[in-house]
């Protein structure tokens, strides 16, 4: 990588700074006689503080991928912080400088935190870093690039005079900042690209990280909910008097969504729930179940919707073999571990929120909306939160405005927690779209995919929400199709189309987003047409890849994945595998899947991942992303499943929605691909849906069934 | 009804409703939160404590089936990251993602290494049942190998 100037043209920077110039008259020497000094915060994600400590605002939710110690790498080291006294802290302000740098407003999806932070972070750092060497080279009277920095220290090497980062805070504070800045090389990253343990080990480990559900305040009460059973459907009126008389209660409420019982605790709240007498007005679902959607949505693959993409001609009949079929994928609920909570006061014309959410800046739009309170009065307190795979990232902000709706309906004082039950969850909606894949591609004379029409069926996730004018462009919803429209597979004739039904089940992304029914759905295809042409499924795939530069990647992971698992080497007897490589969110994972199969048990045997996700921070937080998101793709492929019955979701909870255990997740052996990106890409999510095809792969060839439809029903076999 | 429960070596005294669980008690009446509500059916394990030395799960466990002599350890009842082996071994690992389960898989495997020093690879995926949505199993194993191992070597 080169050396690179950076021009900072990020208004929010400036305005972070006293943009005030004048000659120190003061030394450092100085600066420690007197009284403390105030903290230098050049931006209001970082302020360096007297005592050393460099505290951090991190200015997205960390899901669990661990970009709290990720992103306090980036900013140490370009700081050149001691990292011993790097701290970091939940979000709690809307300051422009948090803004998601790509999208403008504060949140946290799609894979992006830290590849969007990347050059942001470094900048700020880097000036900040310069104003901190400025500040002791006037007060030594020599050059600021004769000095040099490490740990929170500024040396003068010449004289050996040294001065800590806190000491010169305030000087700092008082400098213009550099209008460009000089940005360190690979080779001399301290931080970036070492496994350092993660920030929050220790207050995760010992019950005290502090999540939503545990936030304590004053005066707190405790509410639970009950939601129209019924997709689509609303209150028709309620006999609380039962309720009313049970211990703890202090308030029964209807908001738009439902009807909620305030107790003192949420125990009394919930069984008092119990005791309300409701009367839902089910609406026109009710008479829907699933069988009705898949016929709906087989009517609508069977015949021609619009094209997203379309090139050359099809033409069949010039096709030396045409194959055809269809993949099906069910509604998935996200069902963190940690129930959705949010915890509201409303003090008249003011709102506070304390909750784990994904979403800060789109949220206090929705409460607003919801509330009717000016955003400016709004103000949420990030908490950890227990999961969230896209859930917390509620286009509407559903739980947070229920709580907000529940305090200001209850009209009581107290700042209200909201808690949902697991069933509330997992029957709730916002779920991983069903989608329905049918093809049909003619072959060429090589076998391989001249002439390839893809319909896809797929409600809109974007569709009637703040999303729709980024996501809904030119009557198709990108988040129904990422993976599929570009992929590098398809030959010169192309016909790939969507069917957008609606229906009143809710739709959201889930880890993996559109490419966990795409991936499976390309990756299935390409090794059931290199197993047809009886190849290799890596030379095929490499056949098809060659001459497309946008597949670079793709082929430098193809060769590391295949090096990685000993595909030369025919696997043991008994032992039969499968392979996949998908691209999304900027990166490239591969696995091979061998299972081992005895009788008509299935095992896992080995799994090797091979992962390009461009410059990695901290290559073990990656490889235990890679290891987890298996764990989450097995309970996709093995079980996971919400049908839909009379218009309600079936299952409620992990007794039928069932989540992988430790004994079913196999170890992944994890292979980081370095093919020269200069910044990091997409981690969290991507592995999630290249894992699908590949067991797919391995059970089809373990089984001999062709794979169909997730969760995957091996008719015959069960796992071990 | 007032009546005695004894939490972490303290013994406190609750006025809760008999059919309350324990997890809410524990969570509501005496603050210790560490002790997660994942499910309320005993499916997920995050509210897992020990009662005399035994996992359990406490979210549809009434606090009328708890004696009062029985002897309850949450997550803030075990010496930390710096002294108990298997948190050291939870820290030293990063196992913990979103963090959320752990709390309970901790206390399910302190169980699981008090009766099975040196557990095998089958006592350790039938002892610990406990979910975890992130999927961090790979590191749990590994942390459980290294709290054993540091165990045995004290």
């Amino acid at each position: 990588m080169r050396d690179r100037s950076s021009q900072l043209t990020r208004r929010a920077f400036l305005k972070g700074a006293a943009v005030v110039s004048f000659a120190l008259a003061t030394t450092p020497r100085m600066l420690r006689a007197g009284a403390p000094a105030a903290p230098f915060t050049p931006s209001a994600l970082l302020s360096i503080e007297a005592d050393d400590t460099v505290r951090i605002v991190i200015p997205h939710a960390d899901l669990g991928s661990g970009i709290y110690t990720g992103l306090a790498q980036i900013l140490a080291d370009e700081l050149d912080a001691d990292w011993e006294r790097v701290v970091t802290q939940h979000l709690d302000s809307l300051h422009e400088d948090l803004k998601h740098p790509q999208w403008g407003v504060i949140a946290t999806g799609a894979s992006t935190s830290v590849a969007s932070q990347w050059q942001n972070l470094r900048e700020t750092c880097a000036s900040a870093r310069a104003m901190l060497v400025a500040a002791a080279a006037d007060a030594w009277g020599v050059p600021a690039d004769s000095l040099v920095t490490r740990d929170s220290v500024v040396t003068d090497p010449a004289s050996g005079r040294q001065a800590r980062y806190g000491e010169l805070t305030a000087a700092a504070a008082r400098r213009t900042p550099p209008s460009e800045v000089t940005l360190k090389r690979p080779s001399q990253f301290t931080l970036i690209g070492r496994s350092l343990p993660r920030l929050d080990r220790h207050t995760k480990s010992d019950g005290s990280a502090v999540f939503g559900i545990d936030v304590e305040l004053p005066g707190l009460r405790h509410a639970a909910i009950a939601h129209a059973p019924v997709f689509g459907g609303r209150l028709a009126g309620y006999d609380d008097g039962a309720a009313r008389a049970m211990p703890g209660v202090e308030a029964v409420v209807a908001i738009p969504s439902g009807v909620a019982v305030v107790a003192r605790s949420w125990w009394q709240a919930k069984r008092a729930l119990e005791k309300l007498d409701i009367r839902w007005d089910d609406g026109a679902f009710a008479g829907t179940s699933s069988v009705d959607l898949w016929r709906e949505y087989e009517t609508l693959a069977a015949k021609d919707g619009p094209s997203f993409e379309r090139r050359g001609t099809l033409d069949f009949d010039a096709a030396s073999a045409v194959v055809e079929g269809e993949m099906r994928f069910p509604f998935l609920a996200h069902a963190p571990m940690e129930p959705l909570n949010a915890t509201a006061r409303i003090d008249g014309d003011r709102c506070e929120i304390w909750a784990g959410t994904q979403f800060q800046g789109i949220d206090v739009a929705n409460l607003a909306a919801a509330t009717g309170i000016d955003a400016e009065h709004i103000t949420i307190h990030t908490q950890w939160l227990g999961g969230s795979f896209g859930r917390r990232a509620a286009p509407h902000a559903d739980f947070l405005v229920e709580a907000a709706q529940v305090a200001q309906a209850s009209g009581l004082p107290h700042p209200i927690k909201l808690l949902w039950q697991r069933e509330d969850d997992v029957r709730g909606g916002l779920y991983r779209p069903m989608a329905l894949h049918r093809w049909a591609i003619g072959l060429d004379a090589d076998g391989r995919p001249a002439h390839w029409r893809h319909r896809v069926v797929c409600a809109s996730i974007s569709k009637g929400t703040p999303f729709e004018s980024a996501f809904y462009v030119d009557g198709f919803d990108r988040l129904s199709i990422e993976g599929l429209v570009d992929t590098h597979y398809a030959g010169d004739n192309v016909d790939f189309q969507l069917h957008t039904p609606a229906h009143p089940v809710s739709v959201c992304w889930l880890r993996g987003e559109a490419d966990t029914h795409t991936a499976p759905v390309v990756e299935g295809i390409v090794n059931r047409l290199a197993r047809r042409a009886g190849a290799d499924p890596f030379a095929y795939r490499r056949a098809l890849l060659a001459g497309k530069p946008g597949a670079a990647r793709t082929r430098g992971v193809l060769d590391a994945l295949e090096r990685a698992a000993n595909w030369a080497e025919p696997p043991p007897d008994g032992v039969f595998r499968g392979m996949a490589v998908h691209t999304s969110f900027g990166s490239v994972c591969g696995f091979v899947v061998e299972l081992a199969r005895h009788d008509k048990t299935l095992a896992f045997h080995r799994v090797t991942a091979a992962f390009d996700c461009g410059v990695v921070i901290n290559p073990d937080a990656v490889r235990a992303q890679v290891a987890s998101s298996v764990a989450f793709a097995l309970s996709m492929a093995l079980g996971q499943e919400i049908t839909i019955e009379r218009g309600s979701a079936v299952q409620g909870n992990f007794n039928d929605y069932p989540v992988a255990t430790l004994a079913q997740v196999p170890d992944v052996d994890v292979h980081l691909v370095d093919n020269g990106l200069e910044h990091p890409t997409g981690v969290g999510e991507v592995p999630v849906s290249p894992f699908l095809p590949a067991l797919a792969a391995a059970v089809e060839a373990a089984t001999g069934s062709v794979i169909s439809a997730f969760p995957i029903r091996s008719a015959g076999f069960r796992w071990a | 009804m007032i009546r005695k429960l004894i939490v972490n070596g303290d013994v406190h005294e609750v006025d809760v409703a008999g059919d309350t669980p324990l997890l809410w008690v524990l969570r509501d009446t005496l603050g210790l939160t560490g002790t997660k509500y994942g499910c309320g059916i005993m499916a997920c394990g995050a509210c897992t404590v020990l009662i005399d030395g035994v996992a359990t799960r406490t979210c549809a466990l009434t606090l009328d089936a708890v004696g009062e002599a029985q002897r309850i350890t949450t997550i803030e009842g075990l010496p930390g990251t710096a002294h108990d082996p298997v948190q050291k071994a939870w820290a030293e690992l990063s196992v913990a993602q979103c963090g959320y389960c752990q709390s309970g898989m901790i206390m399910s495997v302190v169980a699981l290494l008090a009766e099975h020093p040196d557990p095998s690879d089958a006592q350790i995926a039938t002892g610990v049942t406990n979910l975890c949505r992130c999927g961090t199993y790979q590191q749990v194993r590994r942390a459980i190998r290294r709290a054993a191992e540091e165990m045995r070597n004290a």
